[in-house]
């Protein structure tokens, strides 16, 4: 007995020692991705994987804020698939490349243009990368040359772009943030185009002299976040602007909070700024004669934080519930722009009326599926805003100002 | 059935019980007549040791009363004045024959309080060193012995190893008669039942199993007395030695008896049903049966108000779990599971990682290695230069080791935080379960990662689970799924609130009435009411 | 293991038995999504063999209910015969034997899969294995707290998996439903059906309930729960994933990693990997016990202290041998085995009930 329990002991010790630990990786042998751009090569096929890797020696124990060390290194391979181009980062490269801390994928536009589709199975597939990462696409550059741009205000650009990211999201509303799981959903659902944000590379301004720049060598540029980006399938087809984008994100039901500018209720030439508190909107989708008809249903609901010309609500109540109606009819405007721009000029459908149209009556998709992108054309969309302005701010009444005259 | 047990306990309780005792089997050795015969075998067995004390008093008769004890042992001013005293003194009674002189001495004059009688001079020796003063008359073959001990014994003091805000501050101390009378002060009630007996064939150490008659379980007691039973040995020290002597699993690096020195610990533990078992010359108690969630109890969970307690479980749960898994964890996550961090803390344990020459298990199972090193260390010294060790090892070594590059500092805070969360795990014995059980599991996590924890603690679970204190599950009230006892296991619900006694360990007995719940006079029924 | 008195569990220990074997594992690879053309549908795949399975579990509790203190083969014994009876003792035990070995490659493949590529599976099965088979030597008892410990430690976990993902659902992707009608769900529903049969442990573990008068009315109530919350599930990974679920190799991972809450909250699968290696702990302890019990009452077997230890070994080999690659395993669980099992395990409790209507049509109880 006592010898058996031995030889089991021995055994167990003997697996635990001999399992050589297939996995282990020293955490300071890994080199943290932190952002990658795709591209075209310069020259040929293929695929150019450009990556922002984070030296954690930047970020040393004895002086945390150390300036005089970049904290980012770039390197970039290429090879016949994400992959290989992955795998021959390592060539550069005396740590491993390591995914898991990866949060952008920058698409190049030229590369957008042609198709995204190869590389998404690297992303997606390997367990090491993760679905949550944001997609981008770079206008007028190539993804690689963002990787250059960094920020003032944040030493790890990832981090930078990343906060842009979701302040735009939360706040402002002007771009549809797309992580890769969206984008992988939109591509494969159909009657839906994927729509992502579009960046930027802001140039860096003439004076190179700023206070509390970077004492690096160079800094290319800073990022700034442009739009949106319109797909067809998974072809980059053009581009939004921000009003525009914004009207996709209403219809999209993807505006957390906004600003948002009216005309003035009583002057001329003045205006009022609302903040957008709660947003909500639904689409439906019906037949009308056998032909697809779309409303779109937004509910405003806004604060005014801003009056340039005095008004006193308190007494023109009427010129409050004008404000309501501008706002609505603001709303709407956007959301017309957005629809003229997919619908005339990219002929991408980016609200997903085609989705609603075959999650609701599925046997009329059957008939448009094929010949949705003619059909998406010249939809006729119904849009109606319900905007209501609920708080005005710490003041009642906007103050008169005195004729200097 | 009831009767025979009692008379069963009785007759164990007596003193004399210890010749029945079945492994002391032997001879007895009669007791000669004439006293310089006596004398002479008295002074043998002891082989004419200096404490030993004979005397050969004279009665008015001439009769030869052989006196006999060990200095030091015995309460001189008891002696004298009882025994000896009263023996010289006899005069007016004339006692001529020996046996006359015998019963007189025995029934009338020695007034000591116990007086016993015997015929094997074995037995006689042993009583010497119990502190009994033996009395032989010339031309007895029986001999005869009174108690007249003199406890030398330290006061009474609040308990060094187990310290609590709120509650009594009284210890035990390593008198087993001191500690006995401290529970018979807490529970007046005769239903408190004292067995006692002697243990170790050469130390002969008194040893006490306690219980409340109602509340225990037979089984219970009946377990431990078969257990007492069996030991062998030739001496016992310390409740330690005879823990390991009838604890239920031997090879498990979990206790199954707890011990402790405070008193109202033992005395909560007779009020749920458990047995408190006394060893002379220690101030440790041994508490049985007990679960796993014993050991995260303190005494003061129960005279705080229940909020605190319930809270406070929860921590030490947490406590106990971190001092176990912390260090592993840290190696399992920087050495497999990077993915599992935030960027920015990644980045940092990165930077530190930076130039340490050791793969992160062997700089954990190092650093651990120093800080047991450092512990035990700091326990052995003498008081006064425990700073120093403080100094050298925390100060010096740990700073400069970081500084050097040999460790990184991340892994010094996991170190500390290890340590912290295992000095506050309030059960002494399970903490040193913990640290035991943190280097495989090291091990495991350098080999296997998250794997390697997660199977190092379901097969911890699956040992726990199949230990048993005294028959009772270990993991009870959590598996099995006792639901009155989740009341005092996690949480440590109202005293209100806590009707009956744990389930599985005591008998069932009311503790708290229902409706014991406190009510402002408002919304009481009015007495009439109360009643019907 | 124990062979003097007869272990005995309570109905909560069951209860928690049961969700080990069919829930809980529920999180790792998952073949019946593959088969579904529209992610949509795929719920109701779980909600139509839940109900089933509640109708298997109810004929097996009322048989157990009639034969006290006998097991599925004992019974058998009674009513068919005893060659009969030994040879539905002994496919019995391949059957307990089968589902053993394909839940421990299921969970080493979804730690190959989803963390540990570089580890081979044999090590994970093998050590978890080894585990199971002390587990089960120390007798049901052992097998049963362990469960009943960990069954709301693991309830919490599956718990957060449904709740904290809840904000990535789109309530949109639920329509259009059934566009390709029912008999597409059918090939799914068969699926998830087979593995409700691994309820079959029931009829070993009926007689060793401390209260068998209730048997039914747990084991139902537990199987229509065990059903709601497995729809839930499958409800709130379509709402997150959309068309795209039916590509996704391991569900519930990709739903643990897509939990985000307050934006520090994150990176939750740790909790999912715990809940992996305990509860197939548990189910792999289970499973080598019904297979150890199933070769004892056949063969009436005294000394059988080690034969855990040599099913756990013979398990190591064919968790190996049986399935080449986590694609063949899926595909064989898919077709093959799901028509082989639902045949067999059906018609013997047909089988059973149509006996006991003949046999014992008097009484009732």
């Amino acid at each position: 007995m006592k010898t058996r329990r031995l030889i089991c002991a021995v055994m167990l010790l003997a697996m635990i020692a001999s399992t050589g630990c297939w996995d282990r990786r020293e955490i300071e042998n890994l080199a943290f991705i932190s952002t990658t751009a795709i591209d075209r090569p310069e020259r040929g096929d293929g695929i150019r994987v450009s990556t922002q890797i984070i030296k954690p020696f930047a970020f040393g124990p004895e002086d945390p804020g150390d300036l005089q060390e970049r904290p980012i290194w770039l390197a970039s391979a290429e090879g016949r698939t994400a992959g290989e181009a992955s795998a021959n980062l390592r060539d550069e490269s005396p740590r491993t490349p390591f995914w898991a801390h990866n949060v952008h994928v920058i698409l190049g536009e030229e590369f957008a243009r042609e198709g995204v589709s190869d590389i998404l199975g690297f992303f997606t597939r390997d367990p090491e990368t993760r679905r949550r990462v944001h997609m981008m696409v770079v206008r007028e550059a190539r993804g690689e040359d963002l990787l250059h741009a960094e920020f003032e205000l944040q030493r790890l650009p990832a981090l930078g772009l990343e906060r842009l990211l979701l302040a735009a999201e939360r706040f402002i509303g002007t771009t549809l943030l797309s992580e890769l799981h969206d984008f992988a959903i939109d591509l494969e659902t159909e009657g839906i185009e994927p729509i992502i944000p579009a960046l930027r590379i802001a140039e860096r301004p003439p004076e190179g002299d700023i206070h509390g720049e970077l004492q690096q060598d160079e800094i290319y540029g800073s990022i700034r976040l442009e739009g949106a980006a319109v797909f067809s399938g998974d072809q980059l087809v053009g581009w939004i602007d921000r009003g525009e984008a914004r009207g996709v994100a209403w219809t999209r039901n993807e505006i957390q909070s906004t600003k948002i500018i009216i005309p003035h209720p009583a002057q001329e030439n003045e205006h009022a700024t609302l903040r957008v508190i709660n947003a909500n909107s639904e689409v439906d989708v019906g037949l009308t004669l056998g032909r697809p008809a779309v409303r779109v249903e937004i509910d405003v609901c806004a604060d005014l934080v801003e009056l340039t010309a005095p008004m006193d609500p308190f007494l023109d109540y009427h010129r409050w519930r004008a404000m309501e109606k501008a706002l609505e009819s603001a709303v709407e405007e956007e959301v017309r722009a957005a629809l003229s721009a997919a619908q005339r000029e990219y002929s991408s459908d980016v609200f997903g009326f085609g989705y609603h149209l075959a999650r609701l009556h599925p046997e009329a998709w059957e008939d448009y599926r094929e010949r949705w992108p003619e059909e998406f054309r010249n939809l006729p969309v119904h849009v109606q805003v319900r905007g209501e302005i609920k708080e005005s701010g710490l003041l009642m009444r906007a103050p008169e100002v005195e004729d200097g005259e | 059935m009831l009767m025979k047990i009692l008379e069963k306990i009785i007759s164990r309780m007596a003193p004399g019980h210890k010749s029945q005792d079945p492994h002391q089997k032997r001879e007895p050795v009669p007791i000669c007549p004439d006293p310089r015969n006596n004398e002479a075998y008295i002074l043998k067995a002891y082989g004419n040791s200096g404490d030993v004390v004979v005397r050969r008093l004279k009665l008015a008769s001439g009769l030869e009363v052989l006196v006999a004890h060990i200095d030091g042992l015995v309460d001189h001013r008891i002696l004298s004045a009882n025994i000896v005293a009263r023996i010289t003194d006899e005069s007016d009674v004339g006692l001529r024959s020996p046996g006359e002189a015998h019963r007189v001495l025995k029934d009338r004059l020695l007034t000591a309080c116990q007086v016993w009688e015997t015929d094997d001079m074995t037995e006689l020796l042993r009583a010497m060193t119990w502190g009994s003063c033996i009395v032989i008359i010339e031309g007895r073959s029986t001999g005869l012995y009174s108690n007249v001990v003199e406890h030398k014994e330290r006061a009474v003091e609040e308990p060094g190893t187990e310290a609590s805000i709120r509650g009594s501050k009284e210890g035990f101390n390593e008198n087993l008669r001191t500690n006995t009378s401290l529970l018979r002060r807490r529970v007046r009630d005769p239903r408190l039942w004292i067995e006692e007996r002697s243990l170790g064939n050469l130390s002969r150490t008194r040893v006490a199993l306690i219980y409340i008659k109602t509340l225990v379980r037979e089984e219970v007691v009946q377990e431990i007395r078969s257990r007492l039973d069996g030991v062998e040995i030739d001496s016992i020290q310390e409740s330690g030695q005879l823990e390991e002597l009838i604890e239920d699993a031997p090879y498990s690096p979990f206790p199954t008896v707890l011990r402790s020195e405070r008193l109202d610990r033992a005395v909560g533990a007779l009020f749920e049903g458990r047995a408190v078992l006394i060893i002379d010359g220690t101030p440790f108690v041994l508490l049985a049966p007990i679960t796993f969630f014993t050991f995260l109890s303190a005494a003061e969970d129960y005279f705080e108000r229940w909020h605190a307690g319930t809270v406070l479980r929860g921590f030490r749960l947490a406590v106990f779990i971190t001092s176990l898994i912390l260090p592993s964890l840290y190696v399992a996550i920087t050495t497999f599971h990077q993915e599992l961090l935030p960027t920015i803390l990644l980045v940092r344990l990165a930077a530190q990682r930076e130039g340490v020459p050791f793969p992160a298990a062997v700089e954990a199972v190092l650093m651990e290695a120093f800080f047991e090193v450092l512990r035990e260390a700091g326990v052995r010294l003498p008081r006064i230069v425990g700073p120093a060790i403080s100094i050298v090892g925390v100060l010096i070594l740990g700073e400069t080791a970081v500084q050097a590059g040999l460790v990184s500092s991340a892994l010094i805070i996991v170190v500390a935080m290890t340590a912290i969360a295992s000095f506050a795990t309030p059960g002494f014995s399970l903490a040193i379960s913990a640290r035991l059980l943190r280097f495989p599991l090291v091990l495991l996590a350098g080999t296997l990662g998250l794997f390697g924890i997660y199977w190092g603690l379901f097969a911890l679970l699956i040992h726990l689970v199949s230990l048993r204190s005294l028959g009772v599950p270990y993991l009870e009230p959590m598996a099995p799924t006792v639901l009155s006892g989740l009341k005092d296991t996690l949480v440590r619900a109202p005293w209100w609130k806590m009707d009956a006694q744990p389930e599985l360990i005591a008998q069932d007995e009311e503790r708290v009435p229902p409706g014991a719940r406190p009510e402002p006079p408002g919304k009481r029924p009015p007495e009439g009411e109360k009643k019907t | 293991m124990k062979t003097g008195a007869r272990e005995q569990i309570s109905p909560y220990q069951l209860i928690a038995l049961l969700f080990f074997v069919r829930l809980a594992p529920r999180t790792l690879v998952c073949p019946t999504t593959m088969t579904v053309p529209r992610t949509q549908d795929l719920w109701l795949a779980d909600a139509v063999s839940a109900m089933l399975a509640v109708g298997f579990v109810f004929t097996l509790s009322r048989l157990g209910q009639r034969h006290p203190g006998r097991s599925i083969i004992q019974y058998t014994e009674d009513l068919l015969g005893r060659p009969v009876g030994m040879l539905i003792g002994m496919l019995l035990a391949g059957y307990f034997f089968f589902v053993a070995a394909y839940t421990a490659r299921m969970l080493g493949e979804a730690f190959n899969m989803s963390i540990m590529p570089f580890t081979p599976n044999l090590v994970f099965i093998g050590a978890l294995t080894l585990l199971a088979a002390n587990a089960a030597r120390s007798g049901l008892e052992v097998v049963a707290r362990t469960g009943e410990f960990l069954f709301p430690l693991i309830l919490i976990v599956l718990l957060l998996l449904l709740v904290l993902p809840l904000g990535q659902v789109d309530s949109t992707r639920f329509l259009p439903l059934l566009r390709d009608g029912l008999v597409r769900v059918i090939p799914a529903t068969s699926i998830e059906f087979m593995f409700y049969l691994e309820f079959m442990v029931l009829g070993l573990l009926i007689p060793h309930l401390r209260a068998p008068e209730k048997v039914t009315r747990f084991t139902v109530l537990f199987t229509a729960a065990n059903g709601l919350m497995m729809t839930a599930m499958c409800l709130i990974m379509v709402g997150v994933f959309g068309p795209t679920l039916d590509a996704l190799g391991l569900q519930a991972f990709l739903l643990a990693r897509m939990i985000r809450v307050g934006e520090f909250f994150e990176r939750v699968e740790a909790l999912l990997l715990a809940s992996w290696v305990l509860s197939t702990g548990v189910k792999i302890a289970l499973m080598i016990w019904a297979f150890c019990t199933c070769l004892r009452q056949t063969f009436s077997l005294h000394r059988w202290r080690h034969l855990p230890y040599a099913a756990a070994a013979l398990l190591i080999a064919c968790s190996q041998l049986f399935f080449a690659d986590v694609v063949s395993m899926a595909r064989l669980l898919a077709e093959p085995w799901t028509v082989t099992s639902v045949t067999f395990i059906l018609s013997l409790t047909a089988l059973l009930w149509i006996a006991q209507l003949v046999r014992g049509g008097g009484d009732t109880d």
